[in-house]
This record gives C-alpha cells, structure tokens and sequence, in this order.
C-alpha cells in the first residue's frame, strides 16, 4: 500500500536538502521509494526524488500529483520547477500536468505548471 | 557481422530484417546535431495535435544514459526481457508484425500521445513521450523502405503507411533566431534574456518578452526582428568580427537560418559585401 506524509524524523540516507524545504516521503510496504521536496524558492518549488530500484513503476507521477496537491493546499496559484534539458521523466511528467515551458538557459529549462 | 543484443536479434529474426542493411538506415539525431542554435536558443512555439509520418521523425534527444546514435544500438535500452520494468513494460510491441503494427497501437496513439518536438518543417524528434513506440514504428518504416527505396511512388506510399497522431510543439524560429543574435550580439550578457510572453490564462500569445536588466517589454514579432537590428546596430565593435563569423557560419550550416536573414535582414548588416554576393548567389 501506497503511503505518502510529511517525514517528521531525520533523514538517516543522504539526500541534499535545501533549508526551509519541507520533506514529504512516498512509502510502500513501510519502505520509502521516493521524496518530495517543498522548496522555499519561487523559481523552483518542488523537487522528486524516486530511488533507482524502485523508478519506471508510475510512482514518480504519482508522487508529483501528491505534491501538487499539497501546494494547492497551501494556497499557490503557479508552481515553477527548474530541470535539467535532459531529464524526460520529469519533462513527461510536467507536460502531464500542463506545464509549459518558459525558458532554457545553460542545460536547464523552466517549467510553470498552472494551479487554477 | 554487427553486433547486436539478443532481444533486437529476435526481433530481426521475427520480422525478417537485414541487420545490416537497416543498421546503416538506422541513424538517429539529436536536436543539437540536426540545429545548434534551435539546441542553444530554442523557443517552442504551440502545441498541436496532427497526422504526421513516421518518415518525418529522424531521432530524439539520445544523450542520456548509454545511448548512442543508432536505433540498433539503443534498442536493448528500451526492450529487455530480463530488464527493468522500463525495458520489460513495452515488450508485447515486439510481435507486432509490419502489417499489423499501427492498427495494434492504435488506442495507444488515442490515450498517450506521442509527443514530438518540430524543429523545422518536416524535421522532427521524438520529444517527452513515445520513445519505444517511436523504436517500433520507425524500425518497420526502414525495413519497408529499404525495399522500396528509388520507387518514388512506393516511398510516398509508404509515408502515408506510417501516419501517426502526434501532439507536435513547434519551434518558434523567429524568436529563436532573434533570441541567438540578440544574445551574441551582446556577448552573452546575463542581463538580457527573451522567452514566450503568455496571457493570464497561461496561453501563448504569440509575442516575446525582453528582460533586460530587470526591466520586461513584451514585443510581437516584427517588434522583436526590429529590437533586433537595433541590438546588432549599436553591438561593441570589438566582438563584431567574431559576431559575423558566428552569423556566416550558420546562415552556410542552416537552410532555415538562412531564410530567416534572407527575408527579415537588409544586407550590409552581417556580411562583407563579398562573402555576403558569395552566398547570395550573385
């Protein structure tokens, strides 16, 4: 069974963590397959995180929609994302919900994904 | 003999495919081999839903992973029986004859689009959606054709064949073409940068935006061509020289390019007189 919280303990694996981001965690089974990450900074608000073992199963979609619903709870209208060019997982994902892309600068491209 | 995996021998096997022959048809490009500066620049455009051929779709963005230029090579990336579920989920797509493969994906043409990018007119890439469909389809399209290949009645026959639905973003070429020399011209200067300007429903609106140090101005199309000369115009004379190569050079390398100047930019602008008669033609 799919889980999905707010991690309230420390992380005991390495993941980078930006201050003031809030973690979220996406278990199965009471094993955690991925994170999301609620970042403090308007030009790139949400992070994913899938571990290696557990990714091309559908749970990065469905993780991202778990975030986007907790942002819409805290109130934002657009969410902003920064990607690297060549991450088409994420790329599907965003276009899924209606990003659109706003610019492609140095290997990176940003997305906004309407809220409303 | 080529080398190939096991999973793509079977498949050859199966459809009575001349390894060799197909490996050489087989070739694929990136965004950045078929246009640098749609690679560097590039401002997609709208997003539409069209018929388009299978024919017309010459590769995806393949530098990531171990990825190579090559359908061939790729293929045990995206078709692996003994793989991750990325490679396992799309095996059944393997049986499909050459007859049967576009009425079989079908529905899946319906409920997940393939989704490709268009850099030029007919020249296009798989974009974020479709790769190993995109494998399938293009591998029987090649085995065809190299049956075909001379008979251009059979060709054309053969691009109708192979028609999919795609939902198709186009690259803005004016904006984009705008967007290198305005950068160039500026000697890659942080403070300018010009992306799509969209309504407050979040729809394309057809213009651009112009930030430049802090300040925006959204501009149409031909708003845009002229900031552009006026950006080249007043450009600091020392990097003017290495601007004009950099122009000559694409405007030799890029048909498109080359249409773009031809039909918004007087000459003088860019060219020497004699490199500009030169390429002109005259």
């Amino acid at each position: 069974m799919l889980e999905f919280k707010l991690l309230d303990h420390e992380l005991k694996e390495e993941v980078d963590i930006k201050d003031n981001s809030l973690v979220y965690i996406l278990e199965k089974d009471h094993q955690i397959i991925g994170y999301g990450f609620l970042n403090n900074e308007k030009e790139n608000r949400i992070e994913i995180l899938i571990k290696d073992e557990y990714q091309s199963n559908g749970y990065g979609k469905i993780l991202f929609e778990k975030m986007i619903e907790e942002i819409k709870k805290i109130g934002d209208r657009e969410v902003k994302l920064t990607i690297s060019k060549d991450n088409y997982r994420i790329k599907n994902i965003i276009k899924l919900f209606n990003g659109i892309q706003l610019s492609n600068y140095n290997g990176k491209e940003e997305y906004l994904i309407p809220l409303v | 003999m080529r080398f190939v995996s096991l999973e793509f021998e079977k498949f050859s096997q199966r459809h009575h495919i001349n390894i060799d022959e197909i490996y050489k048809l087989a070739i694929i490009y990136n965004r950045k081999e078929l246009n640098r500066l749609i690679e560097d620049y590039g401002i997609e455009g709208k997003t539409e839903d069209k018929m388009v051929s299978v024919a017309d779709i010459i590769g995806y963005d393949y530098n990531f992973g171990d990825r190579s230029n090559n359908l061939i090579d790729n293929f045990e990336s995206f078709f692996c029986h003994n793989g991750t579920t990325y490679q396992t989920r799309s095996i059944g797509m393997l049986e499909f004859s050459s007859d049967e493969v576009m009425e079989k994906l079908s529905k899946s043409f319906r409920e997940e689009k393939i989704c490709t990018l268009e850099l030029e007119p007919n020249k296009m890439i798989i974009s974020n959606n479709g790769l190993h469909r995109y494998h399938i389809l293009r591998l029987h399209y090649l085995k065809e054709l190299a049956k075909v290949k001379g008979d251009k009645e059979k060709e054309e026959a053969l691009r109708k064949k192979y028609q999919i639905p795609v939902r198709s973003t186009k690259i803005d070429l004016i904006k984009t073409y705008c967007r290198y020399l305005i950068e160039r011209s500026s000697g890659f200067s942080d403070n300018i940068q010009i992306r799509n300007n969209y309504d407050q429903n979040y729809n394309l609106t057809g213009k651009s935006e112009v930030r430049e140090n802090g300040n925006t101005i959204v501009l149409s199309d031909s708003e845009l061509i002229e900031y552009t000369k006026s950006k080249i115009a007043k450009m600091d004379q020392k990097i003017k020289e290495w601007f004009n190569a950099s122009v000559l050079y694409y405007y030799q390398e890029y048909h498109s390019f080359k249409e773009f100047i031809d039909t918004y930019f007087s000459s003088g602008l860019f060219f020497t007189n004699e490199e500009e008669n030169h390429e002109r033609g005259r």
